[in-house]
């Protein structure tokens, strides 16, 4: 059927549409080439399963086979037979894949380049959802529950990735759908019957329907009406269940950082369960790095602490800074923050800000004189950021241990055990740049730290060696560990608390509560303080990757914004070409391979677990009898293969949904008379179904199904009415007759019949044919059906 | 108007995401569940706003045909409000009997327009079928509500017996004959006078005794009032339920037949008279209408005695021939019928054969009550024949063109 065929193509195209903020979490556009083609061949298997006349149950099976193919065809590591043909080293290949897959996801922040297991990981989803897909749309014809899928699709890319949360974003897939429900109601209305014009001409089912046009303008209107009405009325989606915690708990209502205990309101705004915008940074520098606000540079067997800031510099002394490189502006709008600091990006060149605030010239940090920044609308900074070269720092010194700051950059309680973990892990290394790497290294995913907001938030001696037991832990443990490590190592650190990058929004940036972040800045000879953040780029919303950090030779964090390291491999994973590369692939994901049962687990730092998405389908699963019952009832009644039998069948299981026992000792004639009663309206129904059965057993001739359609659903219609509201609802979600025909016990009939319908049709249909030969011959008529 | 399964469900979805967007602080995942809102409102809104005043008949063309004729049925559908709905949903409930319900679609009915849309229904059975009402359904663009206008106006079908095309009884070459010529020809064959004289029968009035002719024949014989102009034949029809058999097949066949026989018989210029227990038609000048349209919706009755039938049968002035189809008859049944054959003309009987209408394989030899019946069918058939009727015995299958021509002995009547 042509009608088929292009619900077929309306459904894969509506699932490329949903896909399509995948752009937002994908560096380039080259994994397009793979998505799209497995779609397309999901949906060509479907449709040719469909064209030979076959059954749900087969389209299914197919398009999986499909999936597997094209995951063979691009994901073989050459253990598949024929390109395609996937062996059982081909699965244990598969699963190494797909962990290396959910650990780069872990890991890595978006974009990502598409390939790998990441590829392998989206491949597999997307063609689960077209099969899914195809189903609802297509085979069941239940496009209301197509949304749900294509909701799955749509949550994917915005749950991992910030940017996409943007509302143009919500408009193809929105569209798509709409698109899905219109068609699907063009089809049900042009089908209905013979198509008039308004002038009484006679037109084909090929003629274009005026409901197409009322559809797209109401489309508009109600994606139109979804928008404004978000835009419009202020809905605060910070999660019921937080805000019941946070009233819970007490806590208040300030989003800053005071000088009291930076720890505390660190951890405090990070828990707030209510995610408050704190400040807004319209500027031109295309990368923002951190916002500085507090420096810790006291190390006692409490953690790290502040010192006392001494406002030692007037502001007017940022001009005389000789920073060289580019001049970047930044207009920051203060929100909801109250600080006795002025958060600033790099150094500082000049800073337009009401009130009195001075610098401490230790730390840099720019203080207030009794004032806050509550007091403070917005302010003006410009700043230069320098990024000093991975081969400079290599090479640079670490602070001279004459100088005056040595002594309080540097000193750190004994803490006997650390000594010796530090002893280890930096044992080769000799600069300070390979020390900083190295407790970089060994602070990282791959080495089965993760981030967790579930821990305390403390920072003294007991907790860091907690910490470096359990390997959970958030920025404060992350740095503090690092510059405690540093300093064990004789290399001068400190902990800078402040806010991250925060995410996107037009022009400008947005920070949040939970934008507060704790990095390490490390002193290097002739570079000054240099910022190093070894908290993992999942946990921190805006984390900001510094290109000093990595090495070129062990590039330990996850794809760098650089583009000489995604320009590469981007295009190699295309569907057709990738067998080329893959044997190269296994040994770079053995060593990790071990590690990703730990780090499935992270990846928690992000609004929605990408993996909770797999319930949503799950939504669907009440109407699974519905539909079941639903897809029998129209095999049944189809015009092409109803008889008076199979017209019974359906009346005797409508019986059976409602509750109206039918024993077997009945004639059909009874049986519809005990339906007639049930539904006094039905009567004519109820009868002519009955007769047209006793025909069909009695007479020579059979019985003419003419009617029988209409005559099954005007009796539902009025069964349904007739009942009380429980058993109507019993009725349409959990129908009766389904229940027993899965129960073991039935199975041989019932499940016999249900299985091979196209086989017991056709038999049916032969014996009917033998037995009309037989009374045309003139003999006796004994057979029954 | 309300909202469809659809509508239903998509509302349910969006009030459970919407909650769960809500509790977890999910912005994006509360625009779908705001989306998934909106469709049905809108859906409702939309419908609302474009849904149609209509105003419908039906016509049919033509309102009485015989069983597997077909008929085309008109529907003029006016829309007479300001509204231009894209497409109407039409559904004309119509008997289930008469097949699948025919649904049209309508697009773009301009308001204040009228528009007829036709269907044609093939029925193939004998009855009165009520068409309608005609249902109007409307739905917004997206399947999320429905509006159902239901016209209550119905209107009837009458739909005759199917008429066999029987051989006509008069000579070979009559056939072409006019109704007229056809009389005359018929007054011909039947050999009577100019003066028409009969045999005397009981209850005659003496004064009409023809005695010049009485002298000639050695018998009595009367003066006919009225000249036999035209040929008469009585068709009787047993409508009792209990004499037929196989869920009243056997009446169908007999009322088939019936309507089968008056037409031919009206179309050989005997004028015939349908007769049952309840009602009686005379066909005058081949106008047989009004029996088709009793034998379209007569049904077998309870109580309908033979013995009524017989007396209006015999209150005729005067029959060439009757034509009888009965079901089961017994003895004393048969005996009353056989009075009919008293008065001369040709009577021939298509009699059920009770055991036979259904072949049964012979399992059923045995039983009692069928054995019964049998003997009750042979003893009634030799009182009918010993009345002097031709009994015709009819089971299942018998196509009545074939046993019709039995009656060829009509050719000669008188």
């Amino acid at each position: 059927m042509s009608g088929q065929r292009h619900a077929t193509v309306v459904a894969a195209c509506t699932l490329a549409l949903t896909l399509t903020p995948l752009i937002g979490v994908f560096e380039g556009l080259a994994w397009t080439f793979p998505v799209m083609l497995t779609i397309g061949i999901i949906a060509l298997t479907g449709a040719l399963i469909r064209a030979a006349g076959r059954g749900q149950g087969l389209q299914t099976l197919g398009m999986a086979a499909a999936l597997l193919v094209v995951l063979t065809a691009g994901f073989s590591g050459g253990t598949s037979l024929l390109l395609i043909i996937p062996t059982p080293a081909t699965f244990t290949y598969w699963a190494e894949l797909g962990a290396s897959g959910v650990r780069d996801i872990v890991v890595n922040t978006p974009p990502v380049a598409a390939e790998g297991g990441i590829l392998f990981l989206t491949l597999i989803g997307v063609g689960v959802v077209a099969i899914l897909h195809d189903m609802f749309v297509v085979g069941l014809r239940t496009p209301a529950l197509a949304g749900l899928t294509l909701l799955t699709m749509y949550l994917v890319p915005v749950s991992v990735a910030p940017e996409a949360t943007a509302w143009f974003w919500f408009v193809l897939p929105a569209i798509a759908y709409l698109w899905i429900l219109g068609d699907d109601n063009l089809r049900r209305v042009s089908s209905f019957g013979h198509r008039f014009t308004g002038t009484g001409q006679l037109v084909g089912q090929g003629f274009p329907s005026p409901l197409a046009r009322t559809a797209r303008w109401s489309a508009v209107g109600f994606v139109t009406a979804t928008l404004l009405a978000l835009a419009v009325v202020p809905v605060d989606t910070d999660g019921l269940v937080n805000r019941v915690e946070n009233n819970f708990n007490g806590q208040g209502d300030a989003y800053g950082l005071g000088d009291v205990n930076p720890w505390a309101q660190l951890s405090g705004s990070l828990n707030q369960p209510t995610e408050v915008d704190v400040l807004r940074v319209t500027t031109n520098d295309p990368n923002p790095r951190y916002l500085r606000m507090h420096v810790l540079d006291q190390l006692t067997g409490d953690g790290f602490g502040p010192n006392e800031y001494r406002g030692n510099k007037p502001l007017s002394s940022l001009d005389d800074d000789g920073s060289s490189g580019t001049v970047y502006e930044a207009q920051i709008e203060n929100l909801e923050m109250t600080a006795p600091v002025v958060p600033v990006y790099g150094n500082p060149q000049s800073l337009d800000i009401e009130g009195d605030w001075s610098i401490d010239a230790d730390t840099d940090v720019i203080i207030g004189d009794d004032t806050d920044m509550g007091d403070v609308s917005s302010y003006t900074l410009t700043y230069t950021d320098p990024t000093p070269e991975a081969e400079v720092l290599a090479a640079a010194l670490g602070m001279d241990p004459g100088d005056e700051r040595w002594e309080a950059n540097t000193a750190h309680p004994n803490v006997p055990d650390l000594t010796a973990i530090v002893d280890q892990e930096l044992r080769g290394a000799n600069t300070v740049h390979e020390k900083v790497l190295a407790v970089e290294d060994f602070l990282s995913v791959e080495n089965g730290f993760m981030y967790s907001l579930q821990t305390g938030d403390a920072g003294n001696d007991e907790a860091i060696l907690d910490f470096l037991e359990t390997k959970r832990g958030y920025c404060q443990q992350f740095a503090a560990t690092m510059a405690w490590m540093l300093r064990e190592a004789d290399v001068a650190a400190r902990v800078v608390i402040g806010m991250s990058k925060g995410s996107r929004d037009g022009e400008s940036w947005v920070l949040t509560s939970r934008d507060y972040h704790a990095w390490v800045e490390v002193y290097y000879e002739g570079s000054g303080w240099i910022p190093f953040d070894p908290t993992p780029a999942s946990g921190v919303p805006g984390s900001v990757n510094f290109p000093w950090a990595n090495e070129p030779a062990e590039a330990v964090e996850g794809p760098s914004p650089e583009p000489g390291e995604s320009a590469g491999p981007t295009d190699t994973p295309s569907g057709a070409t990738p067998s080329a590369e893959n044997p190269s692939v296994p040994e770079g994901q053995d060593p990790t391979a071990q590690a990703t049962a730990d780090a499935a687990g992270g990846g928690s730092g992000v609004s929605i677990d990408p993996r909770w998405l797999l319930v949503v389908p799950l939504l669907a699963v009440p109407f699974v009898p519905m539909l079941l019952r639903g897809a029998m009832r129209r095999r049944r009644l189809a015009p092409d293969r109803i008889t008076a039998k199979t017209a019974w069948d359906e009346t005797t299981d409508l019986a059976a949904d409602f509750g109206i026992s039918l024993p077997d000792t009945l004639t059909p004639r009874q049986a519809a008379g005990v339906l007639a009663q049930k539904a006094p309206a039905a009567r004519e129904a109820a009868t002519r179904l009955g007769s047209a059965m006793a025909l069909h057993r009695y007479s020579p001739r059979g019985a003419d199904p003419a009617g029988l359609a209409d005559a099954v659903h005007d009796l539902h219609s009025e069964l349904d009415k007739a009942a009380e509201p429980g058993r109507r609802r019993r009725a349409r979600f959990w129908p009766a007759s389904l229940a027993e025909k899965l129960r073991p016990g039935s199975e041989s009939e019932a499940g016999s019949a249900r299985r091979s319908t196209p086989v017991t049709s056709r038999l049916r249909a032969a014996m009917r044919r033998r037995r009309r030969s037989n009374s045309r011959g003139g003999g006796s008529v004994t057979g029954r059906t | 108007m309300e909202l469809t399964g659809r509508g239903k469900t998509l509302l349910a979805v969006s009030v459970v995401v919407g909650l769960t967007a809500l509790a977890v602080g999910e912005g994006d995942l509360l625009r779908a569940a705001v989306l998934a809102a909106v469709l049905p409102l809108g859906g409702v809104v939309v419908l609302r706003w474009t849904r149609p005043s209509l105003e419908s008949n039906r016509v049919l063309n033509p309102a009485q045909v015989e069983a597997g004729q077909s008929t085309q049925v008109r529907l003029g559908i006016q829309n007479i409000g300001r509204r231009r709905p894209p497409a109407l949903m039409l559904e004309d409930r119509i008997p289930y009997r008469l097949g699948n319900r025919p649904r049209l679609v309508l697009e773009r009915l301009a308001p204040g327009a009228r528009s007829v849309v036709n269907y044609t229904i093939t029925p193939s059975t004998r009855g009165a079928y009520e068409l309608g009402p005609l249902t109007v359904r409307t739905a917004d663009a997206f399947g999320m509500a429905m509006a159902v206008q239901e016209f209550p106006v119905t209107t009837e079908l009458i739909v005759t017996p199917r008429i066999q095309p029987l051989p006509s009884l008069l000579l070979p070459g009559g056939a072409g004959m006019s109704s007229s010529e056809a009389a005359a020809h018929a007054v011909a064959i039947t050999g009577n006078d100019d003066i028409a004289v009969r045999e005397y029968r009981n209850g005659d009035d003496m004064r009409r005794v023809h005695w010049k002719a009485s002298a000639h024949r050695d018998q009595l014989m009367v003066r006919r009032e009225e000249q036999p102009w035209e040929n008469n034949a009585s068709v009787l029809l047993d409508v009792r339920r209990g004499a037929h058999r196989g869920e009243l097949s056997s009446f169908e066949w007999m009322v088939d037949a019936a309507a089968s026989a008056v037409v031919r018989l009206s179309r050989d210029g005997i004028d015939p008279w349908l007769i049952t227990s309840h009602r009686d038609f005379e066909c005058r000048r081949g106008d047989y209408s009004q029996a088709m349209r009793y034998l379209a919706t007569v049904n077998a009755a309870p109580e309908a005695p033979i013995g009524q039938m017989v007396e209006k049968a015999q209150r005729s002035r005067s029959v060439s021939g009757i034509v009888a189809f009965l079901g089961h008859v017994t003895p004393d049944e048969g005996a009353s019928l056989g009075r009919l054959a008293r008065r001369g003309g040709h009577c021939t009987a298509f009699v059920v054969d009770p055991i036979k209408w259904i072949p049964h394989g012979g399992q059923h030899r045995n039983d009692p009550r069928e054995r019964a019946f049998a003997e009750q069918h042979m003893a009634a058939v030799s009182a009918l024949v010993n009345a002097g009727w031709q009994v015709i015995p009819v089971v299942a299958g018998t196509e009545l063109r074939r046993v019709w021509s039995r009656l060829g002995a009509w050719r000669n009547l008188g």
